[in-house]
């Protein structure tokens, strides 16, 4: 229970969340009961839904696409872990042009004795951060 | 026919913080930010709907500051449609709020959003370490390519 394999597998369940050959350990790496928002929906998702939706993703829409992350955090309070992270999800859809988004996420974890094992993750554009932030 | 708000969905073991949440909520409506701040970790990490930036807690404490700094006439965060997950002394809460008021000088405001927290229970209590807020226009807008 250290802040070393926190940010080693947080990192490592981002990383294959876009990644058709591994997003299933993306998937077992959250609890069955987690919690998701996601940058592209604006509905909270349990499990089911987060699977359901990275499926979609990583069915044909994409010809690659990746979740790059910036300037990672991870810090622990006993048995909880938290990992910030800016980033970038860019790839190249199917008959578009490449697409870049950029925002912020955080993910908080549970130790639960053998491992870390993600709680809830959320991840938001930076848009409605600055578009319409202040009334002038 | 359902309720057209859900109920809170309180996972098991998560009563008691609902009861944290409730007191960290009832702190900011009633104006009591020494109450509002104690129940956030001094090392939390927090995402607001107005900057794009993390925050700790005492840029946080400064970003509103200045919210109270004669900008608004009124202003409440209301809170919908809660989720609440505990795992050992873990806690998560997902929701949608309405950030509403009246600002000095302008129309009236409401920005809807998403928003996830996270807390730790220790000695103490449970104390939040995240809470990160996302206006529902970012997951909307430009979402796809086509």
């Amino acid at each position: 229970m250290d802040i070393e394999t926190l940010g080693r597998g947080a990192a490592e369940a981002l990383t294959a969340m876009t990644d058709r050959d591994r997003v299933e350990a993306c998937l077992g790496f959250f609890r069955d009961d987690a919690l998701f928002v996601l940058e592209d929906t604006p509905f909270i998702l349990d499990k089911e839904g987060f699977r359901g939706h990275m499926a979609f993703h990583l069915g044909t829409a994409w010809e690659w696409v990746e979740l790059k992350t910036w300037r990672p955090d991870a810090r622990i309070f006993g048995a909880t872990g938290l990992f910030t992270a800016d980033f970038t999800l860019r790839g190249k859809p199917r008959n578009s042009g490449f697409r870049q988004r950029h925002g912020a996420l955080s993910l908080v974890c549970h130790h639960d004795g053998q491992g870390w094992r993600g709680l809830k993750l959320h991840l938001s554009t930076l848009l409605s951060q600055i578009h319409e932030a202040s009334p002038g | 026919m359902a309720p057209p708000l859900a109920a809170p969905d309180v996972g098991p073991g998560a009563e008691d913080l609902r009861a944290a949440f409730d007191g960290f909520v009832n702190a900011l409506k009633t104006g009591d930010l020494d109450g509002f701040y104690a129940a956030i970790d001094g090392e939390a990490v927090l995402m607001d709907e107005d900057i794009p930036f993390r925050l700790s807690k005492p840029d946080f404490v400064d970003h509103i500051g200045f919210h109270t700094r004669g900008t608004w006439e009124s202003f409440a965060w209301e809170p919908r449609q809660l989720s609440f997950r505990v795992a050992g002394d873990s806690g998560v809460i997902a929701g949608y709020s309405t950030f509403r008021g009246k600002p000095v000088d302008a129309g009236f405001r409401a920005r809807y959003m998403a928003f996830t927290q996270g807390w730790h229970r220790g000695a103490d209590g449970w104390r939040m370490v995240n809470w990160h807020q996302s206006p529902l226009n970012g997951h909307i807008l430009e979402a796809s390519p086509g």
